[in-house]
């Protein structure tokens, strides 16, 4: 059988797996602008143009592009010019972190002027997760109607001025063409692919393990168990104060603490050994009773999820008279607020290369915000001294502090360093929904106040959720019982407050807007109260 | 997405045999969205070559493998006055919470057989009097209402390796005044409740069609205009208490509520036309 593509005006002959998306297809052969976000249809990162119709290439068969023009974001400027929407996006700054801006300018390319004036429609498939939209839309704006709407564009240099002036984005025309590298945008001879097998238990011991058949599976190299990994316990929170966290994760565990939680990991050739290897491994449970409600882990005949108890962490701190000035208020609130399980959905899910260079250092490129911090823990676990780490991140195709967590490059290290080839790890965006998200609070909140809006009094009791591990709980949980008092002006406060045990990772804000979301709701209303309650520097009255 | 356990793509043209682990692959905008380790071949409708959308004297002949854009893009012929198409088959096509970009290849036919609660297509082709033709493995050929293929959701009447040909849109159909009405949780989202009603300007039957909150299509014909109760009754003996759809794109409560609340305005709609006429 033969095949033909031409992508941006070059021929490309390689014939394509049977099951394979054309947006693989492309990455592979060079073409980075094509963006996986979810690899399901829903986000737009994809979007190319086959004969001129745009499609997602995710959901596109790569074998049905034969005898077809393809062309990426790579192949919309004509020579040095930038097509009249890339010029929009730049001019209009229509992107932050730009993992989605490909598939936008790709989209926006190809709207007609009927589409263009119903954005919110035509838009339905593409997802920004930074910029709130509203850049992206005066982008395409202006695109439509040739500069005339988009406000905020600067036509004109202010002069000299350092100040008041829009800087151009150093990245733009990088992002806006899709030059612009993210952690898996580059050529890595001989990579391997890293698939995790996880827990399909809350709470489980695992009694064997059967990898034969997984083994057998042609193009896999390595199975990677519980036997086969150190046994250093570390935590996935990425913190400046190491010792902020509590050491409970271990890179492969033979128990497993949530459904979801990693069990093996197949390394192959291909992702598709990979994925059949994980097919095949065999895993024999006892399943071991699991609590997964916060209230019902801290009552004494709950189940332990690790030897030391379900309580990672408590803080209890009183200032001031708090029973005096509740006695004396004029009204008293009282409530519970709870939130839910959330995920920041940065566009670019979580993913690492490892590999070793020239020179026998394990080099890892990883979609982090905390590279220094990822090399410390990378040093910990593998005990390799740091001169033998080197931890470097691309651009970031987002964050919002969930990047702040080591989720795929301890894996990856360890398989690199026994095989001695590159190993990566890409998560789905399936993944990401079940392995990272932020801690549900419930907050029950009794506050004091006077009549004239004064609030005397604050009484909280928190308890936080931090799934199965501890990761950035502690801190977590301190910023929400701490930050909290810094709102507003207290008389006197008391906080309660215990975190415990799906574990929830890094997030954007910490805890500050969850416990002053609690805040906002009582009964005097944030305008009536705030101008006298406002937090001032002792010494100073509220204006 | 890839899916990495598929083996072969066969071209349907030449009438592989159905084994185990085999799909039809139409636009594919289902198949490639979500993991399918069961399959091991695809069999490509791609190239089957069948006109998309044929216009005959008996009404509108449309292929299994018509695009959503095509569908979208209809115009009847001069002098065939439909005003079903103008009233129903945008709002249709344009009720999936998925972008235009999936429309380009996302098909008819594997709207009608993926049969999601929320399959517009399932909703037009049912309200329409639409009918299917099923081709079988051993050749043979069999026909149903699109409203008795769809069976729950998610599940079809089709036999193992049954292939749709086309769904047929009697002209009578295409001749009835029609109205829609759509719930959903967000304005792109996924439809939580997709009702449809026609009236035949003839003999003043009615026919209301709902889809999405209910787990199969429930079409109720009236012999005349239906009154606000008769509608309401006649909408919850239908469906049963256990009938309203339960996911994330909306309570089943809120299902029924909106159900009810869009039968009886299209039920208002198309009675003062019919008053002002
Ligand atoms: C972001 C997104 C949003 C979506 N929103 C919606 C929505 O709101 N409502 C909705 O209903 N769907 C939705 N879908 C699913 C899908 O896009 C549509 O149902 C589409 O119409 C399926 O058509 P297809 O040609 O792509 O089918 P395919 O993916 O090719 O096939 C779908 C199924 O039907 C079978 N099949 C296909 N053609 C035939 C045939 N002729 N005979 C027998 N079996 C056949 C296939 O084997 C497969 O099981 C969405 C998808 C995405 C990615
Ligand atoms: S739509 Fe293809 S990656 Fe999201
Ligand atoms: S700029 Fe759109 S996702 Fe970051």
């Amino acid at each position: 059988m033969t095949y033909e593509i031409t992508v941006n005006g070059r021929v490309h002959t390689r014939l394509p797996a049977a099951g394979q998306c054309l947006r693989t297809y492309l990455r592979a052969d060079g073409w980075y602008g094509v963006k996986k976000g979810c690899d399901a249809g829903d986000c737009g990162a994809c979007t190319v143009h086959v004969d001129g119709m745009p499609v997602h290439s995710c959901l596109y068969p790569a074998l049905r592009a034969d005898g077809r023009e393809v062309t990426t974001v790579e192949g919309l400027a004509a020579g040095e010019r930038l097509h009249p929407v890339q010029q929009a996006f730049l001019g209009a700054r229509g992107f932050q972190c730009g993992f989605c801006t490909p598939g936008m300018v790709m989209t926006a390319a190809a709207l007609t002027p009927e589409q263009s004036q119903d954005l919110p429609d035509a838009l339905r498939g593409n997802l920004c997760r930074c910029t709130g939209y509203r850049a992206v839309v005066d982008a395409i704006r202006t695109a439509a109607d040739h500069g005339s709407s988009a406000r905020h564009i600067e036509e004109e240099p202010c002069g000299e001025a350092v100040h008041g002036r829009s800087e151009p984005d150093p990245a733009g025309q990088a992002v806006v063409t899709g030059a612009a590298r993210y952690t898996l945008d580059a050529d890595l001879p001989g990579v391997l692919h890293l698939k995790l097998l996880r827990s399909p238990y809350a709470h489980a011991r695992i009694t064997a393990l059967h990898t034969a058949d997984a083994l057998d599976v042609p193009g896999v190299r390595l199975v990677l168990t519980h036997h086969d990994v150190p046994g250093v316990r570390f935590s996935t929170g990425m913190h400046e104060q190491a010792d902020d966290e509590p050491f409970d994760t271990r890179v492969l565990d033979g128990v497993v603490r949530y459904a979801g939680q990693r069990v093996t990991a197949v390394v192959a050739e291909t992702e598709a050994a990979a994925e059949e290897g994980c097919r095949r491994l065999r895993v024999d449970y006892e399943v071991l009773p699991a609590v997964t409600d916060p209230h019902a882990a801290l009552t004494r005949k709950a189940p332990r999820v690790h030897p030391g108890g379900n309580v990672v962490h408590e803080v209890h701190r009183t200032s001031g008279d708090v029973d005096g000035v509740f006695a004396q208020a004029d009204c008293v609130y009282e409530a519970t607020f709870r939130t839910q399980r959330v995920q920041h959905a940065a566009l670019e899910t979580h993913a690492a290369r490892a590999w070793l260079d020239e020179a026998g250092r394990l080099t890892v490129r990883t979609a982090t915000q905390t590279p220094h911090l990822v090399r410390r823990a990378l040093c910990r676990v593998l005990n390799l001294p740091p001169r033998q780490v080197r931890v470097v991140a691309g651009r970031v195709g987002g964050g919002f502090g969930g990047k702040q967590e080591l989720l795929c490059e301890d894996i990856v290290a360890l398989a690199a360093w026994r095989l001695r080839r590159p190993v990566q790890l890409e998560y789905t965006r399936g993944e990401e929904f079940t392995s990272t998200t932020r801690h549900p609070f419930d907050i029950h909140l009794t506050a004091a106040a006077r009549r004239d809006g004064t609030l005397t009094g604050l009484k909280l009791r928190i308890i936080c959720d931090a799934g199965a591990y501890g990761n950035h709980s502690p801190s977590v949980l301190e910023r929400a019982c701490q930050d909290v008092t810094g709102m507003y002006r207290w008389g006197a406060v008391a906080v309660d407050g215990h975190r415990r045990l799906h574990p929830h990772r890094a997030v954007r804000g910490f805890s500050r807007l969850r416990t002053r979301a609690g805040h906002f709701r009582h009964g005097v209303g944030p305008r009536r109260t705030r101008p006298p309650a406002r937090y001032c520097p002792a010494g100073l009255s509220p204006a | 997405m890839d899916l990495t356990s598929v083996r072969e793509v066969c071209d349907a043209r030449h009438r592989p045999q159905w084994e185990a682990g085999d799909a039809w692959l139409a636009g594919g905008t289902y198949l490639f969205s979500e993991p399918q380790p069961q399959l091991r071949r695809l069999l490509d409708l791609g190239r089957m070559g069948w006109d998309a959308l044929r216009v005959t004297p008996g009404g509108l002949e449309i292929a299994a493998t018509c695009t959503i854009a095509q569908l979208n893009a209809f115009v009847p012929p001069e002098g065939m006055a439909w005003p079903v198409a103008g009233a129903l088959f945008g709002p249709c096509c344009r009720a999936f919470s998925s972008s235009f970009k999936v429309w380009n290849t996302a098909t008819v036919g594997g709207n009608i057989c993926l049969a999601l609660p929320a399959a517009p297509l399932v909703c037009l082709a049912a309200a329409l009097e639409g009918e299917c033709v099923l081709l079988a493995q051993n050749g043979g050929q069999r026909r149903m209402p699109v409203a008795r293929l769809v069976t729950g959701a998610g599940r079809t009447a089709l036999a193992e390796g049954e292939l749709l040909r086309s769904v047929l849109l009697p002209a009578r159909a295409l001749r009835r005044r029609a109205a829609v009405r759509r719930a959903a949780l967000r304005p792109q989202g996924r439809s939580a409740a997709l009702l449809l009603a026609t009236v035949d300007p003839g003999d003043g039957t009615w026919r209301v069609t709902v889809t999405a909150s209910t787990t199969r299509p429930v079409v109720l014909p009236f012999d005349r205009p239906p009154t606000a109760q008769a509608l309401r009754d006649a909408l919850e003996q239908a469906v049963g208490p256990d009938g309203w759809v339960d996911d994330v794109h909306g309570h089943p409560a809120w299902r029924r509520h909106m159900t009810l609340l869009l039968a009886e305005e299209l039920r208002t709609e198309l009675t003062a036309d019919e008053e002002g006429a």
